[in-house]
């Protein structure tokens, strides 16, 4: 006969396999146009990642720009692709943005634009393909006009009231018009790359081949950029002589629109914040003759290191690559700024979220399989390389949020991403205290599965939002002391109300197969899930003495910040629902109202209230707490809400078990059993 | 032993007979279960308390909700028992009786002894959050000032509240002082709803004709002032009030009243007589009239409160992350003006000023859409609470009370486990 943990095991092999099902649905090759492909060298996308740019008010490597443009438009952050001689290819973020910015023709042709809902493609003429492919640029040029057309009109509409291929059509418009854009940012320097724009009228392209912007404005007065607009549309309609000047205004014009998208020349000016980019630039050397030499320079070298991408020799553009970043980084570093972009580098290059998510699937593994034998010599062997592999999890966690604290100069959490990898450790690091505290096992499965959990939902927040997830502060929390306090604590509440949650399960699942198994009355699993609830009620504890102090500390900040201690406001509220419901757990066990069903039911509430206090509060739309925004982020609520009402069953089942088991002891002429759910002593 | 004797001995011990009606109210008050049933409604109040925000804002969630000591309806849904409204306990109400039975049960019948010495003071601290939440609702005055650069003022409004304000006007077309209609006079008012309000120093009676929180003044030539509702309503000016949905940002909302200005029998002057009005928020000037003789003005104002000192904003400066439309900073710079002496401070988010009980903190700015040369105005957020600092009095006495707690029940563990090891040597 298979013992309960046996049946177990199998029960979490199962689980595991269905995990690994939407796995298998990764992005595939797709066959391009692309004839022939020349990989970057390693050394030359290695310089090219630590080049500085400024955007969303901080400086930062292009890596991490090109890592958020990529998800952003394809909701990966690699891009796989075929040539057409069938050579497979797979390129980082940062190595798809040198093919965007010195190869715009070949980024054109690769599968990047991701498009839900195929209905949406059909929209704008476009041959449909399969779900999870990735459309190239190309692929849609010829429907192009038709999607602006579309994206602009189905954008004025609410958000809300838009159906799923309105949206699809507005997020690609936008996507596909940010690209076109973004390969736009260094073809005053690479006139031939202008060729393929369908843009520019075919005189001004020849024009753009002897073109020189910097010279041009040099012959001209310095002006307002109103006036340099006005005086091209002036232009337009004079003489055919003023219609050529006019073709070169509308170039300058061109490319001081579209070049705005890389902020990349720090300021020649110590107290100018505003990285320029090209447009920028231009304006500036417009606007200011005592600009155009400091502009001259930073476009002309500029222009040296597109020419030199465009010689093919790899070795040149390396050293002109080295020349070029090298440069910006000391500007760089004089004004105070990018010190820690060689971090954000190693941030990302070393995968520690998807590293800690691997580890905790292979302590899931092994935990899975010391259930096979739990008593025996191998299942612990299993369960210390669980325990092992959990701790590495957890060490790469720890590691990645520290980093981050180190690049921010910020306590851990700032932003809801944040809230994700911290509340994740706090309840691996709380799982695997409780395991070090009693050896049952019951502490490093909780702590697997809110590591995998916590590390899935981080990596699927990030793809999803496909934003910086460190990105400059509001001015109200620019306060390290009231984010280091109020938040951090808040957040280790809610991370052992998870972990209550998430132990409770083990009793409400647990149970009913011992039952079924006929052995829920033997001493063994009655002591196991005693034990359990014990844990539940001591974690419970735990998270309401933090969620607590943490919810007072945050009126206090409110108090000291905006003159008011308690407001109802609903991330408010929903820090004191967490409270309100640990405290009615807390006083009706003191009170024996709850014995172990009801410890363990209401642990699995305490569970979905986090839940809603932590992702749904934010989604109602109202408040000042109005960080995070998340689409989508209802849907995966209610079914969280909805698959937890199942253990909620389970509950209810145990208690009407135990019911009648009470009812058919106390009919019985002797009853010598323990009663089911005798009153637990408080841990 | 027998029956008699013991009964003897438990009324000697508790005074009160065990199953006497205040032994049972007693009983229930500091009882564990009382308090699960208030924290668990307190858990749903607060729920739909937040729910509802969505649709009513938050001013009026918060005080049907939780300002309140009953409500009739949740979302709409009222609660009936062979026809009788049930009605739902608000939060004023669960948040009296926790702390009556915290008081009773946590401070009062808790065992006492230096082993539940941390509980009691841990209860002691939330008794004094919860009573500093009430000093809080009660005693607290809250609203802003808006300064623009170089202005001062010694006053600030309120957000919601608008009250009645009268002036003469004397020769030189100014106003000379205002005689007022608090606003809780004005705002208990249900639009059918007649009040008169008389006054020694006017020479007329003044009658408000209901309140509408907010509305808007519509020509009775409008097509919608023909309609079935404005039958009964009185026209001022050949205009009728149209009353509007409160807006969800409740400071919004622009309240209206028809008012009439009737002279005393004994006022003499050639303007005796009677003059009916509309006064509405939204008016940006007063009504004028003339009455018993004399110019008068009169309009609808935000309920205002004297501070005892003079702000002066000197500058406002507001700075944004480079290159985005996230604010990095506010700051005023802000000069004190009290008793002929002034000093320079600096107010900014998170670095409020406090003096004299009162705080100012930096709440927002304007214009929304000024250039870089544009004259910049500054709001402040002034709030005068007795209780201002207690929440964090209150948190250190939990805080020290579950310190305690904590330390008491690891010596405990320590002490277990050495006796346990004792005991199992040989």
């Amino acid at each position: 006969m298979k013992t309960l943990s046996q049946r177990l095991s199998a029960l979490l092999w199962a689980v595991l396999l269905l995990a690994a099902v939407p796995a298998t649905g990764w992005a595939k090759n797709v066959s391009t146009a692309i004839d022939t492909y020349e990989p970057w060298e390693d050394a030359t996308v290695d310089v090219f990642r630590g080049m500085l740019v400024q955007e969303g008010g901080r400086v930062k490597p292009i890596d991490t720009l090109a890592r958020y443009k990529l998800l952003q438009y394809s909701g990966l952050t690699s891009i796989k692709f075929e040539t057409a001689q069938g050579e497979a290819h797979k390129l980082d973020a940062a190595t798809w943005m040198m093919d965007v910015l010195f190869r715009t023709e070949l980024a054109k042709e690769m599968p990047l634009f991701i498009v839900d809902d195929s209905t949406a493609v059909v929209a704008i003429n476009v041959v449909p393909k399969e779900k999870r492919d990735r459309y190239s640029y190309n692929d849609l040029l010829r429907g192009r006009e038709k999607l602006a057309n579309l994206s602009a009109e189905y954008a004025q509409k609410d958000a809300k009231d838009r159906n799923r291929t309105e949206q699809n059509l507005v997020n690609l418009g936008q996507n596909v018009s940010d690209f076109e854009y973004l390969s736009e940012q260094f073809s005053f320097a690479d006139p031939g790359a202008l060729a393929s724009n369908s843009v520019l009228p075919e005189e001004m392209k020849q024009m753009a081949q002897k073109f020189d912007a910097v010279e041009f404005i040099d012959q001209l007065p310095e002006m307002p950029f109103q006036n340099f607009v006005q005086s091209m549309q002036q232009m337009a309609d004079g003489t055919p002589e003023e219609q050529m000047v006019a073709d070169g205004f509308r170039l300058v014009f061109f490319y001081a629109s579209t070049g705005r998208k890389l902020n990349i020349f720090p300021p020649a000016e110590e107290e100018n914040e505003e990285w320029l980019s090209v447009g920028t630039a231009l304006i500036a050397a417009i606007e200011s003759e005592e600009k155009r030499p400091w502009v001259a320079e930073q476009l002309n070298g500029l222009k040296e290191l597109v020419q030199a991408s465009n010689s093919g020799d790899e070795a040149s553009f390396l050293a002109s690559l080295k020349d070029y970043t090298g440069n910006i980084k000391q500007e760089a570093k004089a004004r105070g700024e990018g010190a820690k972009a060689g971090l954000e580098v190693s941030l990302y290059q070393g995968n520690y979220f998807l590293n800690s998510l691997a580890f905790f699937v292979v302590a899931f593994v092994f935990l899975a399989v010391s259930w096979l034998e739990p008593g025996g010599k191998f299942g612990r062997y299993m369960t210390w390389a669980a325990i092992g592999a959990c701790a590495i999890g957890l060490g790469y966690d720890v590691a990645g949020i520290v980093i981050r604290c180190i690049i921010r100069g910020r306590p851990p959490i700032t932003g809801l991403y944040d809230t994700i990898i911290f509340i994740t450790a706090v309840a691996v690091l709380l799982g695997l205290f409780i395991e070090w505290a009693d050896r049952k096992r019951v502490g490093i499965a909780a702590a697997v599965i809110c590591g995998m959990a916590g590390m899935f939902l981080s990596l699927r927040y990030d793809m999803k939002e496909a934003t910086d997830t460190m990105p400059q502060l509001q001015a109200v929390l620019d306060t390290n002391f009231w984010l280091a306090t109020h938040v951090t604590i808040i957040n280790i509440g809610y991370a052992a109300g998870i972990l209550a949650g998430v132990i409770a399960h083990f009793y409400l699942l647990g149970r009913p197969i011992a039952i079924l198994m006929d052995r829920d009355k033997e001493k063994k699993p009655r002591e196991m899930f005693r034990s359990v609830t014990r844990k539940v009620y001591g974690v419970t504890c735990f998270c309401l003495l933090f969620s607590l102090v943490g919810t007072v500390l945050g009126g206090i900040w409110a108090n000291y910040s905006w003159g008011r201690f308690w407001g109802w406001d609903p991330k408010e509220n929903g820090a004191l629902l967490i409270c309100l419901w640990s405290l009615v757990m807390l006083h009706a066990r003191m009170g024996g109202y709850f014995r172990e069903v009801g410890t363990n039911v209401a642990a699995v509430v305490l569970g979905m209230i986090v839940t809603f206090s932590w992702w749904g509060v934010n989604n109602l739309g109202v408040g000042l707490h109005s960080y995070g925004f998340t689409e989508g982020v209802w849907g995966a609520l209610y079914t969280f809400w909805a698959v937890e009402g199942i253990f909620l069953g389970l509950g209810l089942f145990l208690f009407i078990h135990d019911r009648m088991s009470k009812v058919k002891k106390q009919g019985a002429p002797e009853g010598k059993e323990m009663p089911t759910g005798g009153k637990a002593e408080p841990a | 032993m027998n029956e008699a004797r013991l009964e003897e001995i438990e009324k000697h011990q508790n005074p009160v007979r065990k199953h006497s009606v205040p032994a049972m109210l007693w009983k229930i008050i500091t009882s564990y279960g009382l308090a699960c049933v208030v924290l668990f409604l307190m858990l749903l109040l607060t729920l739909f308390g937040t729910l509802e925000q969505v649709e009513y804002g938050l001013y009026d969630t918060v005080r049907k909700y939780f300002k309140s000591w009953f409500l009739s309806d949740i979302f709409g849904h009222t609660f009936r028992y062979r026809g009788i409204g049930i009605p739902i306990p608000g939060g004023m109400l669960l948040m009296t009786v926790l702390f009556l039975n915290m008081f009773c049960g946590a401070i009062i019948r808790a065992r006492k002894g230096l082993a539940h010495a941390g509980i009691l003071i841990a209860h002691g601290g939330m008794l004094f959050l919860l009573f500093s939440g009430f000093v809080s609702a009660y005693f607290s005055q809250e609203g802003n000032m808006a300064l623009y650069e170089k202005e001062e003022a010694s006053e600030f409004e309120s957000y919601y509240n608008w009250q009645i304000e009268i002036l003469p006007l004397g020769e030189s077309d100014v106003a000379t002082e205002a005689l007022v209609i608090p606003a809780e006079d004005i705002h208990s008012l249900k639009p059918d709803e007649r009040r008169v309000f008389t006054s020694q120093e006017l020479p007329f009676d003044v009658f408000v004709n209901g309140y509408y929180r907010n509305a808007i003044p519509v020509p009775t030539s409008a097509p919608i002032a023909s309609s079935d509702q404005f039958k009964k309503s009185p026209v001022a000016d050949n205009f009728v009030l149209l009353e509007q949905r409160p807006s969800t940002d409740a400071e919004h909302n622009l309240g209206g009243t028809y008012v009439e200005f009737q002279a005393k029998a004994d006022a003499g002057g050639e303007g005796s007589g009677s003059t009916a009005a509309i006064l509405w928020a939204g008016e940006t000037s007063p009504f004028r009239f003339e009455l018993a003789g004399k110019e008068w003005s009169a309009r609808l104002v935000r309920e205002k409160w004297q501070v005892p000192f003079t702000i002066r904003l000197d500058e406002f400066t507001m700075e944004r992350h480079p290159g985005t439309g996230i604010a990095r900073l506010y700051e005023s710079e802000v000069t004190k003006l009290e008793n002929g002496q002034e000093e320079s401070i600096e107010i900014k988010m998170n670095e409020p000023l406090r003096h004299q009980g009162y705080t100012f903190f930096q709440a927002s700015w304007g214009p929304e859409n000024a250039g870089p040369n544009d004259r910049l105005f500054s709001v402040f957020a002034v709030v005068k609470n007795p209780a201002d600092h207690w929440p964090l009095i209150a948190l250190v006495i939990v805080g020290i009370g579950l310190c305690v707690h904590f330390f008491i029940k690891l010596m405990d563990f320590v002490n277990r486990s050495q006796k346990s090891l004792k005991k199992a040597a040989p």
